[in-house]
This record gives C-alpha cells, structure tokens and sequence, in this order.
C-alpha cells in the first residue's frame, strides 16, 4: 500500500513539474487589438483603382497580419494602411497587434512552430536571419518591379528584399523639455561639457538629467551605442570586420564617458527598471531635461509645444550631423513563404508600404518610396528631424540588430551591469570583446 | 457486471486511454526535453547530439545560471516560509472564531483570484522609486532613510521580488489549512484543555501533529511553486537588473526563446525537473509519517 501510495506521489510530483515543460508563451499578458479602423477611400490612388477591379475574385482571400505597431506612440496610418490596401486589392484581413516586447517573442515562437501569419514585422538585419535560414521569408523583389513603385536604393541594400518598409530610416536623436531648459537657463546640450553642466544643473534642482527607459536592456545598449559612433563612426565596423577591437579607444571613451554619467547620478531615478513610455511622461511632465531615443518617438512628441528635438551631442569627435545610429534599412513587412496565399500577401505588403508611405509623407515624414505626394503639414519638430536626416552621412546598424541573438542578449546583460555602475570601462571593453569575438 | 469489473484485464483496458493522453500530454513532452537537452540544437536545422556538454557549461561556465539556482534556493526558503507561518497563523485564528469567517475566508483568497501579471504590475508601481505608494509612505512617516528604489538596488531587488509571491500565496494555504483545522474533532483539543494544556500547548502537541499530512500539501505545493517560479517576476524585473532576480525557470525562458538555444534551455528545463522531484521526495522522507485517523 505504501509502495503503490509513493509511486502515485511520484507520478503527482513529475506532473507539478511537467507543467513547465508546457511552458512557452512567456506569463506575459498578450495585449491583441486585432483590427483597424475603416479605410480612407479618398487616398486611394488611379492605379489602385484599376486594381481594385481586377481583384474581385479574390474577395475570398483572408490574410493574417502580426505587428507591434501602437497607434498611441506611432502613426495610426500603420495599421488604418492595412485595411486600406486590402480592400483595394479586394482582400480581407485580420490584423493582430502586440506589444513590442511580447510580438519578439510570439513571432520567434510561431516561427519555430510553423505558423507564421501571412504577413508580419521584421526589425531587419541580424533579427531576419533565423526567418531566411528557415526559408520563412518570402522575396518581394518581383512584386516590387510590377507594381512600379519606387523603393529608394537605401532600402535595396541586400541582393534580395525580404522586406518592404514601414517607415524611413530612423535615427537615435535628443528630445528636450524646452521649459526645463529654460528654467536652468541652459539651451539643449551640443557637447560633452555642455551635457555635464546639464547634469549638475539638474542635480541643483532635484530632477533627473537624462531619461533612460532601460528595463528591458535596449535602451542603455542604444545610448552607448551612439556614444561609440560620436568618438569614432566606423569603430563598430572596425572592430567586427577590420583589425580592430571592441577595446580600441574609441569604445573605451564612450565607455568611461557612460561611467562618469552614471557616477554623476546624470539619469532619473529608477531608470533601470524604467520604460520608455514612463520616460516619455517624465519629459513631458519636465521631470527629466533631455531624453536620448530612437526618431520613433517623434509620433509621441511632436504635438508637444514644451518639446523639442535635436542631434545627440557631439560627445566626441565625430560631427553629430553627419553620423548617427539608426534602425536596418531591411525592417519592415515580411510575406510568410508557407502562407497559403502568398501571391496575395505579396501583393498586400507592397501596396501597403507603398500606400503607407504617401500617408507618412503627407504628414511630413520623410519618403522611401519615390512619390509624388506633398506633405500637407509637417511640424517644427519633424521638420528639425528631416532637415537633420538629410544632413546624415554615415549610419550605424544598432549593434544588436546586426549581431546574434546568441551574442546580442550577453551584450545586452552586460549594459546592464555597465548603466548599473556594476563595472568599470576597462572591464566593459574587456567583456565586450570577449563577447562579440567569442 | 460486478465480475467483469473486477477482472484486472478489463480495468487495465478502461485505463489505457487515460494513460495515453497522460503520456501524451506529459510523459511525452518531458522526454523530448529530456533529448533535446543533450543537443545544440538552435530550434532550426538538424539537431547535432554534443552529450553532456550543455550539462557541463551549466556548473562550470554559466555564471548567470548558477546565480539563477542561487536565487531560487533563496526565493523557496523565503517564500516557503513566508507564506506557511503567517498562513498557518491566520488559519488557526480564523478556526478559533466562531462568526464571521467567511469575510476573511474571501478577503485573504482574493490575491490567489487575481492574475499573476496583474499582481506584479501593481506591486511594480507600488515599488516605484519616483511615484510609488511604498516610497511615498515612508516619506509621510518620517522614514526617508528606508526609501529604496526597491526593484533595481542589489540589496533590495530579490526580497522585493519575493514579497509579491508570498502575498499572493498566503491566502491559499490559509484556506487549505484552515479546512484540515476544521476537520479535526473538537474533542481531542477539549481532552487537552481538560489536562490543563494552554493553547501554545494544544496547538503544538494536538493540533499541528494532526494536521501534518494537509501541511505536507502545503509544504509541497509552496516549495514546486517557488522552484519554478517564473510569470510573477519577469513581469516585474525581467529578471534583472543584471540578472540579480533571475530564476532558473526565467534562465530557461531566456536561453530558450531570446537566445534561440533550445538544446541548452532544454537542459536547464530538465534540470528544474529533477530539482522539483528531489525536493518532493525529500519533504516526503523529512515528513513520513502514518497518517493520523479521526
């Protein structure tokens, strides 16, 4: 009786731990708000009109799409574009939207489990790789040509287009509360010692200096990223393909530069177990001076009156207009190869960039399809950010996004520790190298 | 009827489906991890068989996954602890009531109704260094010294991280023990009484010795729990800052859908396996004992 009563406690316990071999979605709650809202016919343009006759027959196709884009923080054409496109074309669609974070997760968890929608995001580089190993991503090459659009040679870089753009390229750049500002009797910092003459100002006063979202990782990783590409644009470049090093001066600089901020108390409190939402609350509500971010902010800010944007400053020797880091010129909306209906998605991911592009420009962003629209407004702020992209000359793939996952999440554990205060320059540059040249 | 049902062969025959779904579902999935643990395999292509290497890199190379065992040890003595005592507690002064049990019954099961994200969502802002309501109650009682930015500072980071799980949790064994409280005949704690046994005396010589088999459940449910305890934290700290807060089941998570290194996650899953029945059995040996009848 005993023997029979330890094997049933047995089989009890194996089950209790069995569950975390089911284990796979993560625990975090999937935010889906699947749908768009209605089209706007009036964009609609001749050429698609003659398509939307053509297309008829296909009225019984149905195309899955998963994307992360946030109609609160980004232009809401990026997901209205999709109905839009699809009832030109005569299709329907079914759109999902996760957050950023749980969309990496579930597309990386589909894609290992063979259901892939039809069309979904890809942030480009490094992040495609594991879709064209597993001949998951369809070439929208062909489909480009018929449809005549005009993609910008910047976004044809790779021999083959895996992807069509969601927007243009998009850079790290500064947003400053102008009030802030104006209140230490500062302008936005342009260099070093202007940046630490902020961070003192603000210690003055009790707020924090610079915002830094860096819960998840990224953020600090993108700061110093572009702290490297201010002390030697092609640095990155030399230590992975040419002879240099990830100990090279450059990266120890910027290094001891990030040390000294950190050292500074130079970022809000809590800021390692911030987001970037509650960055940007802050600098609009001016309890933080500048905040350093990727130009997909710019949706957020640029209704603001009290907020202002500019080149990171020159923390180095590199001019800040001529360099900066920025997103893959290969992100964008990939086509499922295994989808049921991939001439369809195709057809749907290259109307759709092309659609969202003519609606971004109209609002002032700047174009990657060659269009004839002209922008019917463009704020100050967007204005400032175009004049500036224009200006830019070199940029640099966020290094994550250019290498492994394998790679990338040790780097990334290692910023951590690096914003943390953690370990010193010398130390970072050491484990760096280790890291990427493992 | 009765003959047929007694016939071992039949019975083993109305077993045999249940049996395969549970093969299926869990027997299955186990030994596949199990295989795949001695594997490099990066979720795509074939899987390249390396032995016991991923094995050997978890004890003598990763760093952040023997910080992982680290905190999960810390985390099943804190949390074990922390929500036996106070709940063994709260059910023996519930039993000891007479009205109105039924208030606290509910009030202490409401966090087990709760999602586990939303629980960690709300203790992340009540944890807040700029606005949090932890922060703010300090300050209001003269205590700024004590204030914390609670999630991030190494000091603070896994207690703070833990707090939320034994919150969550103390109702539920509260309600368990409480129902074994219930069960056992008032005249044995009366006999007690009679023989002059305060009730520190009562509680410990009567009551708590027949309640042990229910406290065993207790004790294994709470310990599994917290050895793969994952949703709760990850929401909170993603398991940082700098991996101080990650568990082995996040270290697992990590390895095996951030990193794509699906052989190696898989040995770590095994291993959190094996961890969990160990510690079955060794609750088992440290709590044998014939079960009581009343």
């Amino acid at each position: 009786m005993k023997k029979r009563k330890s094997v049933v406690a047995y089989l009890v316990a194996m089950c209790m731990a069995a569950s975390l071999g089911g284990c796979g979605n993560g625990g975090k709650a999937t935010e889906s708000q699947g749908g768009s809202t209605a089209a706007q016919s009036e964009a609609k343009t001749s050429e698609s009109k003659e398509t939307d006759a053509g297309a008829q027959q296909e009225q019984d196709v149905e195309l899955s799409i998963l994307v992360m884009f946030d109609p609160q923080t980004g232009s809401h054409w990026k997901l209205d574009t999709f109905e839009e496109a699809a009832e030109a074309l005569g299709y329907k669609v079914n759109v999902e939207r996760v957050d950023d974070e749980t969309y990496k997760t579930k597309i990386r968890v589909m894609l290992q489990a063979n259901e892939l929608p039809d069309l979904f995001y890809t942030w480009g580089g490094s992040y495609s790789e594991p879709f064209i190993a597993a001949e998951a991503l369809y070439p929208l090459d062909a489909q480009l040509e018929a449809s005549g659009y005009k993609l910008y040679d910047t976004y044809k870089e790779k021999e083959v287009t895996y992807a069509v753009p969601t927007n243009a390229l998009e850079t790290y750049c500064m947003f400053y509360n102008k009030d802030v500002l104006s209140e230490l009797g500062l302008d936005p910092p342009t260099d070093w010692d202007e940046l630490l003459e902020l961070v003192e100002a603000c210690n003055e006063k009790g707020i924090g200096a610079i915002g830094l979202g860096n819960k998840d990782r990224w953020e600090g990783d993108l700061f110093y990223n572009m702290m490297v590409v201010r002390e030697d644009a092609d640095a990155f470049a030399n230590a992975v393909q040419g002879g240099g090093s990830f100990t090279d001066e450059a990266f120890l600089t910027a290094a001891e530069k990030v040390e000294t901020l950190v050292s500074m108390n130079a970022f809000q409190n809590g800021y390692m177990q911030a987001s970037q939402p509650e960055c940007a609350e802050l600098l609009k509500a001016g309890k933080i001076a500048i905040y350093p971010t990727g130009s997909w902010e710019l949706a957020v800010f640029e209704e603001e009156g009290n907020i202002g944007c500019s080149v990171f400053p020159k923390t180095g020797a590199e001019d800040p207009y001529l360099s900066c880091c920025g997103n893959a010129s290969d992100a964008g909306m990939a086509v499922n190869a295994n989808s049921a209906n991939v001439d369809a998605a195709v057809m749907l991911a290259v109307e759709y960039s092309k659609r969202l592009n003519d609606h971004l420009v109209a609002e002032g962003e700047p174009a990657y399809f060659e269009t004839d629209v002209k922008p019917n407004e463009q704020s100050e702020m967007m204005s400032t950010y175009v004049e500036n992209l224009q200006k830019m000359q070199k940029s640099q793939l966020w290094w994550f996004t250019y290498l492994d996952t394998s790679i990338g999440e040790p780097m990334r554990d290692l910023s951590h520790q690096q914003f943390a205060g953690q370990v010193d320059a010398q130390s970072f540059v050491d484990q760096l190298q280790s890291i990427i040249k493992q | 009827m009765n003959k047929i049902m007694s016939n071992k062969a039949v019975i083993a025959l109305f077993l045999v489906p249940g049996l395969l779904i549970f093969a299926f579902v869990f027997v299955y999935p186990i030994l596949y991890t199990a295989n795949l643990g001695f594997t490099s395999w990066k979720g795509l292509g074939p899987k390249e068989y390396i032995g016991f290497e991923n094995y050997i890199k978890l004890f003598t190379s990763d760093t952040i996954f023997m910080m992982s065992l680290k905190n999960t040890v810390i985390i099943l003595v804190t949390a074990v602890l922390g929500q036996l005592i106070p709940a063994l507690f709260f059910a023996l002064l519930l039993s000891g009531m007479k009205k109105r049990t039924r208030f606290f019954r509910v009030a202490f099961f409401i966090p087990v109704l709760l999602s586990t994200t939303a629980i960690a969502l709300m203790w992340q802002k009540i944890y807040d260094v700029n606005y949090g309501l932890l922060n703010e109650a300090l300050g209001l009682f003269q205590l700024a010294g004590w204030q914390h930015d609670w999630l991030t500072e190494e000091a603070t980071c896994l207690i703070a991280a833990i707090v939320p799980v034994i919150w969550q949790w103390i109702g539920y064994h509260m309600i368990i023990l409480y129902a074994g409280l219930k069960a056992i005949p008032e005249q044995y704690v009366e006999a007690a009484r009679l023989d002059g046994a305060n009730a520190f005396q009562t509680t410990i010589r009567v009551i708590l010795p027949m309640l042990k088999s229910i406290l065993k459940v207790c004790v294994v449910l709470a310990v599994v729990g917290s050895i793969k305890i994952f949703d709760n934290i990850y929401v909170m700290t993603g398991g940082g800052p700098y991996n101080l807060t990650t568990t082995i089941a996040i270290q697992m998570y990590k390895e095996s859908f951030l990193k794509f290194n699906y052989g190696y996650g898989s040995a770590i899953a095994v291993l959190l396996c094996i961890v969990c029945v160990v510690v079955y059995l060794i609750i088992n040996r440290l709590m044998a004992q014939e079960d009581l009848e009343y």
